[in-house]
């Protein structure tokens, strides 16, 4: 399974809906349930399922998921 | 500050600088030097000094510091000092003025994640630090005045000097002027001699702080817009709110903008990653009311803020608990007229902030007179 599907999967489980389809320019407007809260869950659902770890500072700088994605490829990369 | 003739002076000659300078990064250095100059007048020789020394021993501190066997980096070694600034305000007669502002702005800058930033604003470190003296001790802004975040301060762009600029500044400044020593005024005087019921003072109080706080802050960020150093906004009418989390986010927002960047953010994804909760209402309710402690204890160590903290915290939470700001977004669906419900929100909001400052009667009675 690639890193989108798998993101895909995440958002899908978090924000609790099945419509929900991937584009990199996702954000937090295009989504009624993603607020701060919701948002820190996402980024502790995809620690947990890459095993990566972000920074606080990178946590509240992603404006979409496009830039999520490029975050965790990096990540994983550098493993 | 802004009552003094010599401020204005030197303000419409930083404008004039401004015009040849046109709003760059040298506009900032001057700034940086003509201020201490500036205060000297207002705050005496003493805070310059300390005012300067703050920013020698912040660019010795940059490098980390080293004791003996202990190597502390520099976020370390910048919050040690911090705690220094604050130990020995409490304990001896060293007085930064503006010193709960100041702290906030230092709290930014330590944690500052220079990643991010153009590494042309970066190159020259010296450079850097005699602008971070205008950081720290803005001009127009150190008393009280809205908080710039390091991050913008750093990334700011060169700007064209226009007269439609011009008037645009000297609009903003006549309107907080009319703020602060009318209206403010205005209020005063009706809190002072006819008022004797204590819940409608309050609310008057309210109105009172909005006045003289938001005239203050328009007058400021009118000042950073003539001379070329500006401010985020500090208010966007705060009494047309639906809820009081919406109020929040358009009262003191510079102020919401730092408390959620440096305790709620944080706070909360402590709590989420130390696996302890596992409630997300619980998780947040524990964090609106642990920032809204924070920002009482802030503003004054006494009993009655911390009760208001508290108040704020809890009815805060309540809402969040009930989702209540979701649903009315929801249902308003960003109209914020749509109809006669509406007004009833504001009344509900105004009520209970207006409520939460009869806790602090005291401290806001001392305050006006």
């Amino acid at each position: 399974m690639n890193i989108i599907e798998e993101v895909t999967k995440i958002i899908r489980e978090t924000f609790d809906d099945q419509t929900l389809n991937y584009s990199p320019s996702l954000s937090a407007s295009d989504i009624y349930a993603w607020d701060s809260i919701t948002h820190i869950n996402l980024i502790v659902a995809i620690e947990k399922n890459f095993n990566i770890k972000f920074t606080d500072n990178e946590i509240f700088e992603f404006k979409n998921v496009g830039e999520l994605v490029n975050s965790i490829q990096l990540k994983l990369s550098d493993v | 500050m802004f009552d003094n003739i010599s401020f204005w002076v030197a303000v419409f000659l930083l404008y004039l600088s401004s015009q040849v300078l046109s709003c760059s990064r040298h506009q900032i250095t001057l700034i940086s030097f003509i201020s201490p100059f500036l205060f000297y007048f207002f705050f005496g020789i003493k805070f310059v000094f300390l005012s300067i020394l703050t920013v020698f021993i912040i660019f010795f501190l940059s490098n980390g510091l080293n004791i003996f066997f202990f190597k502390l980096n520099k976020k370390y070694s910048l919050l040690l000092f911090l705690i220094l600034i604050l130990v020995f305000s409490k304990n001896f007669d060293f007085h930064i003025v503006g010193l709960s502002y100041f702290i906030i702005r230092f709290y930014d800058y330590i944690h500052f994640d220079k990643s991010h930033f153009l590494e042309a604003n970066l190159k020259i470190k010296i450079y850097n630090h005699i602008h971070l003296y205008s950081y720290l001790f803005p001009l127009h802004a150190i008393l009280a005045g809205p908080l710039l975040q390091y991050s913008k301060f750093v990334n700011y762009k060169n700007r064209k000097m226009s007269f439609l600029r011009f008037q645009k500044s000297i609009y903003i400044i006549l309107v907080g002027l009319i703020f602060k020593y009318i209206l403010g005024y205005y209020f005063s005087i009706l809190i002072e001699n006819f008022i004797n019921n204590s819940l409608l003072k309050s609310s008057l109080a309210l109105l009172y702080v909005f006045f003289d706080f938001a005239g203050y802050s328009l007058m400021a960020i009118g000042v950073g817009f003539l001379i070329g150093y500006e401010l985020p906004a500090n208010f966007n009418n705060p009494f047309f709110s639906k809820s009081l989390g919406e109020f929040f986010e358009r009262w003191h927002i510079s102020l919401s903008l730092m408390a959620k960047k440096h305790i709620f953010n944080p706070f909360q994804l402590f709590l989420i990653r130390s696996g302890y909760f596992t409630n997300i209402k619980l998780i947040s309710s524990l964090s609106i009311t642990t920032t809204f402690l924070a920002i009482a204890m802030w503003h004054q160590l006494s009993i009655n803020f911390f009760l208001w903290g508290l108040f704020l915290g809890i009815a805060l939470s309540v809402e969040q608990l009930f989702s209540f700001r979701q649903k009315i977004d929801f249902y308003f669906n960003g109209n914020s007229f749509k109809n006669f419900y509406s007004i009833l929100l504001f009344m509900y909001t105004f009520i209970f902030i207006s409520f939460s400052y009869y806790l602090l009667a005291d401290e806001l009675y001392n305050m006006i007179s």
